[in-house]
């Protein structure tokens, strides 16, 4: 009898679980926020980070609209990228297809950006991405939009000037072979030779590598070739990047000049390596990135971050919390249909302050804002710091 | 070329061969004793990368540990991959093509299970912290004591595996296996005691391969994915069947990737982001122009070529 | 000793034999005749348990054999020499007679090895050697080796004469003498059965998936109706 009692006792508690949602949600409106992201490959903890920012923005607006009795509820659905073109298109369509989403915020890079480009294009679809930042997603009218970090045009042009700055009379650039870093690779040589500087020598590395032993002995043989005045610029992605440097902390001619380098190569476990660290510090290494800028903002999302995920935010995390908060922003004042979302993002990212710098689109969709950290790695290699910033608007340098 | 760019080239040519060459080997004596093309050893190659990873930040820095912890867990992936699901898909007597999907299914899961593992730990790009030295300079050749590890390492194991085969029992019949399956169960080999010592052995080399990896680059769970296209040519060329052709392959593999490709770039500015394309037309052309590889031509006792 | 009885065999859907009964006796060389088609291969694979039975009975010693695995009934002291792929012909002559040695307890070996090297002497003068390489006579002899060596009581042989010279055919059916005068039961699947039924004891002929003859050797060459009837002129 009593393991009856148990039985039916358990059965009704599942129905009650299973239908007072339903009741509860019954005259609510949920809106789906896709999120499209690598959370595989190289730039898994980036995605993964990435969608931490992302869930504090959606669990915060959607405490805001519950206290003010809004029945509107933003729930996301995420999918993995798997940081190819391929993938990001997959990622997209599962997420639309399944959810029926409108508005989707991601892709992380350049390359996955305008894998997913025809599908939204097509469907009325709209992305926010966070971090793309190649110059090839730079379309007009396109539904693309990214929204806080600019285009490559404008950081390209600081590390020519400080390549230049440098003394560096020659450069020698290794680059991801991808929309990215074939971006970078054409907007630094541009800016680089305008501004009197020398030959660059460029080596392209496949974006799945992991062991770049051949490319660094190249590189070396590159620099060897230019002389002392040589400087040397990479532009890679995680996981490639620890794989040169482990390669290249025992070459003689790559560690006897100067680097320039993309974000990837700031990553904590850089660091955590003594010899990558070393190898960095040698180097003087440098790059210009994320915002160093600060808005009233700034500490409020980082206390947020860090009570709800007992961490700190990493790298361009705060970019994807901005990108989801444009995207509910507007999808709170257009409705959740994308076409409306598209005609109506750039208003609302003009109206939002951002957690290190405010957004403001131009003709492509894109930040016109050009607020950039310059960081240098510590003596010590123990971590990095702000040496100055730069100003892609009126292309100026203010080193601290 | 310039003389050091050369110099550098032959020196990763021998480093990286020799860790193609004992990943090859397993592939080879998969496909040789249990008619299979594994590709799930990519997988048992991360594994491996995992377990000296894990057990290198536990503060274990001796190569040696380190390479024994991987070799462990590359053998139980292996055996547990074969007990779990080869051997019951063979019992039921599936398709070649089913048993190489099969191999795709477990290194996927493989492989996620690392992604599960490298997340909940945040075990991504990490490397195996035995510091990076310099042991020998003469002016642009420079051996560092990765190479020292690596190349002798490998070296020795690939002699192990070949005196194995040729001169103690289990390896005898392991070859017998590999030659006529039929016969070997008729005259009492135990052959699903091989089979488990061969997937051990096949695993556990990966393991260690995957530790000596690990060291040269950054351990996360693609690695042994993103090499097997290389390590897979490698044992093609050696016509999946011969050693000595495998070990050839192995070197002739990197030699291409690594010296033949810096030549062409620095003669013809080919771009270096081809490089993943030099497996993949090694295989099309051996399969093509020659389908058995080098195994004719270095046919040996020691050979598993039937 | 072997008993079959009302044996129906085949391969998949097919049954080859039908009804089929017959004993072979302890200690006998018999040979199994027949034309092709006639169900001489699928008799022994039925045996062997290499194929499918359809209904019937095969008994050693009482013990019967249909259900269990190759791999049971050849432990049971049962050896079967196929036709081709018989050998190891990657490994060496001697690796090859190492492995046969498998089912033999350790202190037996030395001693079993030399007999095999008395009844086959050239295969000590190959011992280096790779099987593959040897001539078809050797071949042959290194596969019934092989089987010997795992000191079986019955061997079955799948026409061990096949694409062999006459001479050399000879060669190998003297050793299979041999092999009987050291105590071993021995079925031989024959095509050629004039040459070969100088040496065994005993015949039996199949047609069409039946017995159409059983008798002592002599008796079978003399009856002049059975070889040309059924089993052509040779």
């Amino acid at each position: 009898m009593f393991r009856k009692m148990l039985l039916l006792g358990l059965v009704l508690t599942l129905a009650a679980a299973l239908v007072m949602p339903a009741l509860a949600q019954d005259d609510m409106e949920t809106y789906m926020l896709g999120v499209a992201l690598p959370f595989t490959g190289s730039f898994g903890t980036f995605g993964q980070d990435f969608e931490r920012g992302i869930d504090l923005a959606v669990a915060q607006m959607n405490a805001e609209l519950a206290a003010a009795g809004s029945a509107i509820r933003f729930e996301t659905v995420s999918a993995d990228t798997e940081q190819t073109p391929e993938g990001a298109s997959r990622a997209v369509q599962t997420i639309v297809q399944t959810t029926g989403a409108q508005v989707i915020v991601g892709p992380l890079t350049t390359a996955e950006v305008l894998g997913a480009k025809q599908f939204v294009d097509e469907n009325g679809i709209v992305i926010v991405a966070m971090a793309s930042s190649g110059p090839a997603a730079s379309i007009p009218g396109d539904n693309i939009f990214r929204v806080i970090y600019p285009p490559d045009t404008f950081s390209s042009k600081a590390f020519a000037t400080i390549a230049l700055e440098r003394g560096h009379a020659n450069m020698v650039l290794l680059h991801v072979d991808d929309a990215f870093g074939n971006g970078m690779k054409e907007q630094f040589i541009t800016n680089y030779q305008a501004q009197g500087g020398g030959e660059v020598a460029t080596f392209a590395y496949a974006p799945q590598s992991t062991e770049l032993s051949t490319e660094a002995a190249a590189v070396s043989a590159a620099l060897a070739g230019f002389g002392d005045s040589a400087g040397f610029f990479c532009v890679c992605f995680p996981g490639a990047a620890e794989a040169f440097v482990q390669v290249a902390q025992i070459d003689p001619i790559l560690t006897s000049v100067q680097w320039l380098g993309n974000e990837a190569m700031t990553s904590d476990e850089m660091l955590e390596d003594p010899g990558h660290a070393m190898t960095l510090a040698n180097a003087d290494f440098v790059t210009v990135s994320q915002s160093a800028d600060t808005t009233p903002l700034t500490p409020i999302f980082e206390h947020d971050f860090v009570a709800m995920f007992d961490k700190d935010p990493g790298i361009f995390t705060n970019y994807a919390f901005d990108a989801a908060n444009i995207a509910m922003l507007t999808m709170l004042a257009a409705g959740n249909d994308g076409a409306a979302v598209k005609s109506m993002l750039p208003f609302i990212a003009n109206h939002y302050i951002g957690t290190a710098v405010q957004a403001f689109l131009d003709e492509n969709g894109d930040q016109a804002i050009a607020s950039y950290g310059i960081r240098q790695v510590l003596e010590d290699g123990s971590g990095f710091e702000v040496i100055g910033t730069y100003d892609g608007n009126n292309d100026t340098i203010t080193y601290k | 070329m310039p003389p050091a760019l050369l110099t550098t080239s032959l020196v990763n040519t021998l480093q990286i061969g020799s860790l193609y060459a004992l990943m090859a080997l397993g592939i080879t004596l998969t496909f040789s004793v249990m008619k299979l093309p594994n590709f799930a050893h990519a997988e048992f190659v991360s594994a491996g990368a995992y377990a000296a990873l894990i057990i290198s930040l536990a503060g274990v820095l001796n190569p040696l540990l380190i390479m024994a912890a991987a070799f462990v867990i590359g053998a139980l992936a292996a055996l547990l991959s074969h007990l779990l699901v080869f051997k019951p898909l063979e019992q039921r007597q599936v398709s070649f093509y089913t048993l190489i999907l099969a191999s795709f299914a477990i290194g996927l899961i493989l492989r996620y299970l690392l992604f599960l593992l490298a997340d909940s730990f945040n075990l991504f790009d990490l490397r195996i912290a035995i510091p990076l030295r310099i042991l020998f300079r003469q002016d642009s050749l420079i051996l560092s004591n990765l190479f020292a590890w690596a190349v002798p390492t490998s070296l020795l194991l690939v002699f192990l595996l070949t005196l194995l085969l040729n001169r103690s029992p289990l390896g005898r019949e392991m070859r017998a296996l590999a030659n006529n399956p039929s016969l070997a169960r008729v005259i009492g080999i135990p052959v699903e005691r091989v089979k488990n010592a061969t997937w051990l052995i096949v695993g556990g080399l990966a393991g260690v391969a995957g530790a000596l990896w690990g060291m040269q680059t950054a351990v996360n769970p693609l690695m042994g994915w993103a090499a097997i296209i290389s390590v897979f040519a490698a044992a093609i060329l050696g016509g999946l069947s011969s050693f000595s052709g495998t070990i050839l392959g192995a070197y002739v593999v990197a030699f291409s990737e690594n010296t033949i490709m810096l030549f062409l770039n620095y003669s013809f500015s080919l771009d270096l982001a081809y490089k993943p394309a030099i497996p993949f037309i090694i295989i099309i052309a051996v399969l093509l122009i020659r389908p058995q590889g080098f195994s004719a031509l270095l046919r040996r006792g020691g050979d598993l070529k039937r | 000793m072997i008993t079959v009885q009302n044996l129906t065999a085949g391969y998949g859907k097919l049954e080859i034999l039908q009804d089929l009964s017959l004993s072979f006796a302890h200690g006998q060389f018999s040979a199994v005749l027949g034309p092709n088609g006639s169900g001489k291969s699928t008799l022994m694979k039925a045996i062997m348990g290499l194929n499918t039975v359809f209904g019937g009975a095969i008994a050693l010693n009482g013990r019967e054999l249909i259900g269990s695995a190759t791999e049971a009934i050849s432990a049971l002291g049962i050896a079967y020499v196929p036709q081709r792929e018989n050998i190891f012909d990657e490994l060496t002559v001697r690796e090859n007679l190492q492995l046969g040695m498998r089912r033999r307890p350790r202190e037996q070996r030395a001693s079993a090895l030399q007999e095999t090297l008395e009844i086959f002497p050239i295969l000590g003068r190959r011992g280096s050697q790779r099987a593959g390489l040897l001539s078809g006579g050797e071949h042959q002899m290194l596969a019934i080796a092989i089987a010997w060596l795992g000191a079986p009581t019955l061997m079955l042989l799948d026409e061990p004469s096949a694409g062999l010279a006459p001479a050399v055919a000879t060669d190998v059916f003297r050793s299979l003498q041999d092999l009987r005068g050291r105590g071993i039961t021995l079925i031989v699947v024959e095509q050629n059965a004039r040459r070969i039924l100088r040496y065994c004891d005993y015949a039996f002929v199949l047609r069409e998936g039946r017995l159409a003859f059983e008798g002592s050797a002599e008796a079978c060459l003399q009856d002049e109706e059975t070889i040309k009837g059924y089993l052509g002129v040779h």
